[in-house]
């Protein structure tokens, strides 16, 4: 069980992507998100850590990722896996539902909102890093989509940009079990790995 | 578990697949960099075939007219052992898992207008999987040398190369095919 009590003020939860394209019925990779994502009440509980760190005082910013716009990826020399899966399935169009946030996990009023991402990480050619340091966070908890590429990929940069990370396992979904799993195996060299639960109970009286 | 996903993932994987071959500009050795992450010794008892890969595709790459990069990064206690004799090559040395972190590999590579990186080393889930993932973040055309990497147990190794790296990375060389 976890010691370490995590300071409120110097505390972000950073939700990666929860668009509707990964966490709605008709999101365009909810029929494979869904398996670990129902199984593992994933919107469930990245509502209940939304409402527990707002409550207590920790900060909520998001790591949004690019919305799709035609042609809007063509200065990439080298189109990435996830940038051919976006702009192959429509996803996070910028005029659809599908790059809106789903409407239970959507920013509230005192959140912050980083710039947008346009391959894995949230930190690569975004202001985020500057957002969480000009609030002096430390701690960096993450939780959204997908398990093993964009919500690993901004804890690894989290890590190498001296933040202490923690990953919430019951918090975030992939594309198959395979993914979700590999994942797992991951987080606790990476940082810490909790649940959503163990992680409200960590937050300093 | 198996679950639904799995069978509507294959398609997607495949078309993605065949997108990803069309970025088919030849690969121009001078405008290629192999990126040796972690060659420790220890790699040679960890995994003798891995590190002989290893040593080769440094050879080849100095044969050929790329530049070759030697990472050190924090992981797994390294500091202490012995190197692999892989020969010369650039030196960076970075504090966390991403050799580009803090490092001026980034600038270095510009400056030589070098475009495509090949990555092999150790360990493969932790700072081979740190550095291509920061490399295509980067705009490089990423290509990770899968048998000339190797982690301290196979199931890391096995995941990073079969299910997270496919998806992120432009391609795998020398991966033995059973999907």
């Amino acid at each position: 069980m976890p010691t370490r009590r995590y300071i409120r003020s110097k505390t972000a939860v950073v939700l990666v992507d929860p668009y509707n394209d990964f966490f709605s019925r008709a999101g365009r990779a909810w029929p494979m998100t869904r398996d670990v994502a129902l199984t593992n009440r994933v919107v469930p509980n990245i509502r209940a850590l939304l409402s527990a760190s707002r409550g207590a005082g920790v900060h909520v910013t998001y790591a949004p990722h690019y919305r799709h716009r035609r042609g809007g990826l063509s200065h990439r020399r080298h189109p990435a896996p996830s940038h051919l899966l976006v702009s192959t399935l429509g996803m996070f169009s910028a005029r659809g539902r599908g790059g809106r946030f789903h409407p239970a996990l959507a920013p509230a009023p005192g959140d912050t909102v980083a710039s947008e991402h346009e391959t894995s990480c949230g930190f690569t050619g975004t202001d985020l890093d500057e957002r969480l340091r000009e609030r002096g966070i430390e701690d960096v908890v993450l939780a959204g989509a997908l398990s093993n590429t964009c919500v690993e990929a901004t804890g690894r940069t989290a890590s190498d940009l001296g933040y202490r990370v923690t990953f919430l396992s019951d918090a975030v979904t992939a594309q198959t079990w395979r993914d979700h799993r590999a994942a797992l195996a991951n987080y606790p060299l990476l940082g810490r790995s909790l649940t959503v639960a163990e992680f409200i109970a960590a937050i300093e009286p | 578990m198996i679950g639904f996903s799995r069978l509507l993932d294959r398609p997607a994987r495949a078309a993605v697949a065949l997108l990803l071959r069309r970025d088919r500009r030849a690969a121009d050795p001078s405008r290629t960099a192999l990126v040796v992450v972690n060659p420790i010794a220890a790699l040679a008892e960890l995994d003798p075939a891995a590190a002989s890969a290893l040593l080769r595709a440094a050879t080849a790459a100095r044969s050929a007219g790329s530049t070759v990069v030697i990472a050190r990064t924090a992981s797994a206690s390294e500091s202490t052992t012995q190197a692999l004799p892989v020969g010369d090559g650039e030196l960076v040395t970075a504090a966390t898992l991403s050799a580009f972190a803090g490092t001026g590999l980034h600038d270095l590579l510009t400056e030589r207008d070098i475009d495509r990186l090949l990555i092999a080393g150790f360990p493969t889930n932790l700072a081979v999987d740190s550095t291509a993932r920061h490399a295509v973040e980067l705009g490089y055309h990423v290509t990770v040398l899968a048998d000339a990497c190797a982690a301290h147990d196979r199931s890391a190794h096995d995941a990073a190369i079969e299910v997270t790296l496919p998806r992120v990375v432009h391609a795998i060389a020398g991966r033995h095919e059973h999907c």
